[in-house]
């Protein structure tokens, strides 16, 4: 064996070394500075009312990031005119899925005057898929009940009726935590639900031990969508963002 | 004279009732019907000095700014949610708690920080944190110089009838609109708080500690326990 040869050989894994040390210290450098970048990224840069880390939903120009509820991609078919969409042609939801989160709704009832009860302006927002609702209706100045307006629906009437009149723009702020299971499927935590309907609170993490359309369906075990009800009342809506929690 | 006295027991029963009906909104107002205004930017007859003289913080503009000690609300909460807005001023040649530094105190004992931290700390110390007993969950802080805004939802401590804490205080807190605190548990009063007896109500506080931060649009609504 000629000594070049056996030179070339210690150069070569030297080579290796160095190529394998300068690409870790190039890969940790990378994710200290995502960590470091992630961790003082402000959330807000002036007077902007929607978080850094927010995914916006709905931006009031177009249902890219929704689907018909059932469907992978079939497009949304709300109509979507002046900022707001209004339901319209099925139950719509999410392209992205979600678990625990913070979720920002505005929603404007139309006054049916003549309807009474679950249909005047009856619509909802559903979380971790069609699962857990929120209701929307016009219950304004009624004695909120377990079907009203900001109900979790079936099992929680809001703590008060914060209820703006209908043809008025109005908030929910949702913070929602998903069910816990254990590695056998067993659940060792239900479902939480803290709301804020027009900034009043109307829900204290609050125990939803079942879906809300049935208490005998099986509770999601993974993240899935938030849905938009069509409930067949022209309700409209605008301004949507979600933040996941951890 | 009995008709009058009927009368006056009719108007009593009938104003509890009444008071159930009447909607929280009339439009598209922020500020709920059952909430409590204790300062709408005009003047501080609400609030005192801890040693009871009138609150003397500067007025002007629609807000107050902090001057010549903390001051207190004269009425007293147990159960509430609160809404308060503040104004850091820009403080560049300061760091750390001097740096705009203030404090809303729930039940004149639980210390909600203000304080610069915009772009950087999120510990118990810095802005939104509970002080010296939970961090928030993200610094939600906007630059100084910008009004931000404090949702809390408050549950005040509970005891039974021989005096033994049953159940910790709780507080939820938005800042900025973005959750912060979620029904956290308070197992102890915060520094510099005022409130002896915590099975009684107490007032709201808001600090002065030396520096120039502004507040505005303060409400609270007390909830039924």
């Amino acid at each position: 064996m000629q000594p070049w040869k056996e030179y070339t050989g210690y150069l070569r894994i030297t080579e290796v070394f160095m190529i394998r040390s300068i690409l870790i210290a190039v890969l940790a450098a990378v994710i200290l500075s995502m960590a470091a970048f992630s961790q003082t990224q402000p959330l807000f840069k002036g007077t902007e009312s929607i978080p850094a880390d927010a995914i916006v939903l709905f931006d009031g120009k177009d249902l890219s990031q929704w689907v018909q509820r059932g469907s992978e991609d079939e497009p949304a078919k709300w109509k979507v005119e002046n900022g707001y969409t209004i339901a319209g042609g099925g139950d719509i939801w999410t392209r992205q899925k979600f678990a625990d989160c913070q979720l920002h709704v505005e929603f404007w009832l139309p006054l049916m005057a003549d309807r009474s009860g679950q249909a005047r302006a009856n619509s909802g927002v559903f979380l971790q898929g069609w699962n857990y609702e929120v209701q929307i209706l016009d219950s304004y100045g009624q004695k909120p009940g377990k079907g009203d307006c900001g109900a979790i629906y079936n099992i929680h009437p809001p703590m008060v009726n914060a209820c703006r009149p209908p043809e008025t723009w109005q908030s929910f702020d949702i913070f929602f935590h998903a069910p816990k299971f254990d590695e056998k499927g067993n659940k060792i935590a239900n479902a939480r639900m803290s709301v804020l309907l027009n900034g009043v609170w109307i829900h204290e993490n609050a125990d939803v031990p079942t879906c809300t359309p049935s208490a005998s369906m099986p509770e999601p075990r993974e993240p899935d969508r938030i849905v938009l009800q069509d409930h067949g009342c022209p309700v409209r809506f605008r301004n949507i963002w979600v933040r996941p929690l951890q | 004279m009995n008709r009058i006295v009927v009368f006056i027991a009719l108007l009593c029963c009938a104003l509890p009732a009444s008071a159930a009906e009447t909607p929280l909104f009339k439009g598209s107002e922020s500020i709920p019907a059952d909430a409590v205004i204790l300062f709408n930017g005009k003047d501080l007859a609400n609030w005192t000095y801890l040693d009871g003289r009138p609150a003397d913080w500067k007025v002007a503009d629609g807000y107050m700014e902090v001057r010549g000690g903390n001051i207190r609300t004269k009425q007293e909460f147990g159960d509430c949610q609160i809404h308060i807005e503040f104004w850091l001023p820009r403080m560049d040649q300061a760091s750390g708690q001097g740096r705009a530094n203030s404090g809303v105190y729930v039940q004149g004992s639980y210390e909600i920080q203000i304080l610069d931290s915009y772009g950087f700390g999120k510990e118990s110390g810095d802005c939104g944190g509970i002080y010296g007993i939970a961090a928030p969950l993200v610094n939600a802080c906007r630059p100084p110089e910008h009004w931000q805004s404090y949702d809390i939802l408050f549950r005040a401590p509970r005891y039974d009838d021989k005096g033994n804490k049953v159940a910790n205080a709780r507080l939820t807190v938005l800042h900025n609109g973005v959750l912060i605190h979620e029904n956290v548990e308070l197992p102890n009063a915060t520094a510099a708080g005022i409130q002896r007896d915590l099975a009684k109500p107490g007032p709201l506080m808001l600090q002065d500690h030396g520096n120039p931060v502004r507040f505005r649009n303060i409400w609270i609504r007390p909830l039924a326990s």
